[in-house]
């Protein structure tokens, strides 16, 4: 690195850690598409993981977010586990919650956990498990927020909408408060990988229903407890009461690197589909070097939110969420600076808040 | 906190108003802020040119259930941070 380069004007925060290509189940909405394997994988390998992360703590890295493929099929995870605990790097996780055990919970249970989020789809085995590709699934994935439940462990639910669970919201509420989940996270379809198969395939939820559903769960009807739910929609969308009561939770691209499972370093996940935003590969480059350096990194900090494009560049909220996510705008449309989907499609159809946007 | 502070919106900041309060919007520096909807109806009082007493004793008028003091201390925290944000300043007292 640079010796000159003391304090960057961009922390790198946080790494999300693509730690294997593989996942055991298949599920019929993921954008990253990784292939099928019930067995553990080597994925990204340790040594240079261990390093990468030495090298991004001087440029502010805070957070590792495991991820994958299924994070608990990398081989190396309870060292990893161990080794960031050591390092008292906080850890937030992406995972199906299949392969959570007694020995994986004593694990994490010594780490800086931030976050540990789990995939459910649906209250019933029937729709989880024909969402997931794997029977058996919503068995192993409610047996493992139990035993997180047990010990104690606190855990968000993450529901992806389509149309064949829209009707089950008020269900996976009811299963999130029975499990002591501290707050269910309800994402719409991203229209990538697997997922626009399913938006293809019309399997996906047209604007107005999302938005019938977002005001529906915003009522909070159903709750009994405090469970905290959030419905994943651009911030333009989300009512002043959600945003006082959650935030803005801003879009974290200029403060993020991903690293998939072999290795290559990206903006985040997309590099896994998406080649020319790999930026080069832990095993052969330095992450201090590619945090400087990387002609894309360049361009997005000097471009974000100044050259966004369509509803993104009169939208109000566009210094804090930069134009939502960059990388499926870019998936779809080879423009990073293009307006994110979903809020144009709003946008055209007469359904963009208008008090939310400037001409 | 001045009681006789009156204070002035820039005129540069986008208001926008909603069924549950409203937001202020600067589009040179990006400063955002969301207000409930007492925090609008203190918006607009300032933006009025009334005066910090006046305001408070409005609120009061609104929120018979909260104590003077805690208006008083919300209303100079809401001030401090629409002044850092540069969406109101003071006026100059003749």
């Amino acid at each position: 690195m640079d010796p000159s380069f003391k304090e960057p004007d961009f922390a790198l925060a946080s790494l999300y850690l693509y730690l294997t290509d593989y996942c055991n189940l298949c599920c019929s909405h993921c954008w990253i598409s990784p292939k099928y394997s019930q067995n553990h994988q080597k994925g990204i390998p340790l040594a240079s993981l261990k390093k990468a992360i030495l090298e991004a703590k001087p440029l502010g890295l805070q957070s590792v977010k495991l991820t994958g493929g299924e994070p608990f099929l990398y081989e190396d995870i309870s060292d990893l586990l161990a080794f960031l605990a050591s390092e008292q790097i906080s850890i937030l996780i992406e995972t199906n919650g299949t392969l959570i055990d007694n020995e994986m919970v004593e694990r994490l249970k010594s780490c800086d956990l931030d976050q540990l989020s789990v995939s459910l789809d649906a209250s019933t085995e029937a729709i989880h498990d024909a969402i997931r590709g794997v029977k058996g699934s919503f068995k192993n994935t409610v047996e493992g927020l139990e035993l997180l439940s047990k010990h104690g462990l606190p855990f968000q639910i993450i529901m992806t909408l389509q149309r064949c669970n829209q009707q089950d919201i008020p269900g996976v509420i009811r299963l999130s408060e029975s499990l002591g989940a501290g707050s269910l996270k309800i994402n719409p379809l991203i229209p990538w990988g697997r997922g626009k198969e399913e938006i293809d395939g019309k399997r996906g939820l047209e604007l107005e229903e999302l938005l019938r559903l977002y005001r529906m769960v915003e009522k909070r009807d159903f709750l009994k407890n405090d469970l905290e739910v959030l419905f994943d929609l651009p911030v333009a969308f989300r009512s002043i009461e959600n945003l006082k009561r959650t935030g803005i939770n801003e879009c974290r691209i200029l403060n993020i690197l991903g690293i998939l499972g072999n290795g290559d370093i990206s903006i985040c996940g997309i590099g896994q589909t998406v080649h020319e935003l790999r930026m080069g590969n832990l095993v052969r480059d330095s992450i201090g070097e590619i945090w400087q350096n990387s002609p894309i990194l360049k361009d997005l900090r000097a471009s974000l939110p100044g050259r966004l494009k369509g509803i993104c560049r009169h939208c109000i909220f566009k210094f804090q969420c930069l134009g939502a996510c960059r990388a499926i705008t870019y998936a779809l449309s080879g423009d990073l600076y293009a307006p994110y989907f979903f809020c144009e499609k709003f946008f055209e159809a007469g359904l963009f808040p208008p008090s939310r946007y400037i001409q | 906190m001045n009681s006789k502070q009156k204070f002035q919106r820039n005129k540069n900041i986008v208001y926008r108003e909603e069924d549950d309060g409203a937001f202020l919007f600067n589009p040179e520096t990006g400063n955002l802020k969301y207000m409930n909807q007492s925090g609008k109806k203190a918006f607009l009082m300032l933006s009025e040119q009334k005066d910090v007493k006046q305001v408070i004793n409005e609120m009061l008028g609104h929120f018979a259930d909260v104590e003077r003091p805690q208006i008083e201390n919300d209303l100079e925290t809401f001030l401090k941070e629409l002044q850092e944000n540069e969406f109101l300043s003071p006026l100059n007292s003749e």
